[in-house]
C-alpha cells in the first residue's frame, strides 16, 4: 500500500513538471515517465551540502569589512563556481529530473549574477546588508532543493 | 518612495496562490518565505542604489541574482506540488514588475525581472 502510493506520488510530480514544463512531445514520454520517475540520488545531496557549505563561507567572509572585497575572496568565488557546477551535471546526468536540474540551474545562474556584482564593485565591497540577503535567499532555494530531493523515492 | 516589503510579499504570495492549487501546509510556506525573501532582497537593493552605493548595473546584477534565487525555490517546490510551475512563477513575477513600475523608486527594476520573466519562458523550463 505504502509502495503503491509512493509511486502514484511519484507519478503525479512527473506528470505535472511534464506537463508545467510545456515540452513539445510531451505526451510521447508521458508514459515513460510515470513509470520511471525520479529517484533519490546521493550524489546530487552530496554536491548540494558541498555548495551550501562552502556558499555559507563565502557570504560570511563577504559581510566582514576586513576582507569583503571580490579579490580578497575569488577563491572562494571559484570554489563555490564549481560545487554548483557539478551540483548542475549531476542533476542533468540522471533520468527525468527537470525539476532539479532547472533548480539548480536556477541556483547557479543567480550566483553568477551576484558574482559578477561583486566583482564589478571590487576594490570596495558589497553592501554587507546585500551579502546576508543574498545568504538568505540562496539558503532558502537550497534548502528547498534539498527538501524536494529528500522527498523522492528512495531505493529500487 | 519607501519599498513596503511585506505589501509587496503578499501581492507577490497571493498572485501565485492564485495559479496554484493542492499545497501542504510547508509548500505554501515555502512559497511564502520565497516571495518574502524576494521582496526584501529588492527593497534592500533599491535602498542602496537610491543611496549611491550601488551602480545600475550593479543594482540590475543583484535583482537577477535574487530573482534567479527565487526562481530555484519555486522550482523545487513546484516539483514537489504538482503545480503549474510556469502559471505560478510567471504570475508572482510578474505581479512584482508591476509593482516596481507602479512605485517610484522602483520602476527601473520592472525591464530587469521582465528580463528574467523572458528568458524563463523561452527556456521552457
Amino acid at each position: 500500500m505504502m509502495f503503491k502510493g509512493r509511486r502514484l506520488s511519484a507519478g503525479f510530480i512527473a506528470v505535472a513538471g511534464c506537463c508545467a514544463l510545456a515540452l513539445s512531445g510531451c505526451q510521447q514520454i508521458l508514459p515513460y515517465i510515470i513509470q520511471h520517475p525520479p529517484k533519490f540520488d546521493p550524489t546530487t545531496v552530496a554536491d548540494l551540502g558541498a555548495a551550501q557549505r562552502d556558499a555559507d563561507a563565502l557570504f560570511a567572509t563577504l559581510s566582514s569589512p576586513a576582507s569583503c572585497s571580490y579579490s580578497a575572496n575569488t577563491a572562494q568565488f571559484n570554489l563555490v563556481d564549481s560545487d554548483l557546477a557539478a551540483l548542475v551535471t549531476q542533476a542533468n546526468s540522471l533520468p527525468n529530473n527537470s525539476f532539479s536540474t532547472n533548480g539548480a540551474r536556477a541556483l547557479q545562474k543567480g550566483f553568477d549574477r551576484f558574482r559578477a556584482a561583486a566583482q564589478a564593485k571590487d576594490p570596495a565591497c558589497l553592501p554587507p546588508g546585500l551579502a546576508q540577503d543574498k545568504k538568505t535567499s540562496f539558503d532558502g532555494a537550497a534548502g528547498n532543493l534539498l527538501t524536494y530531493e529528500n522527498a523522492k523515492p528512495k531505493g529500487q | 518612495m519607501p519599498v513596503n516589503v511585506n505589501a509587496v510579499a503578499a501581492q507577490v504570495l497571493a498572485a501565485m496562490q492564485g495559479k496554484v492549487s493542492g499545497l501542504t501546509g510547508a509548500q505554501a510556506t515555502a512559497l511564502e518565505t520565497a516571495a518574502g525573501v524576494l521582496a526584501k532582497s529588492l527593497a534592500d537593493i533599491e535602498a542602496y542604489h537610491l543611496a549611491g552605493s550601488l551602480t545600475d548595473a550593479e543594482a540590475a546584477d543583484l535583482v537577477t541574482s535574487a530573482t534567479d534565487d527565487a526562481l530555484s525555490s519555486l522550482i523545487t517546490t513546484a516539483g514537489m506540488a504538482a503545480l503549474d510551475l510556469k502559471g505560478a512563477v510567471v504570475a508572482g513575477l510578474m505581479t512584482l514588475v508591476q509593482i516596481a513600475l507602479s512605485a517610484s523608486g522602483l520602476g527601473w527594476a520592472g525591464p530587469v525581472i521582465q528580463t528574467v520573466i523572458t528568458a524563463f519562458s523561452q527556456t521552457g523550463s
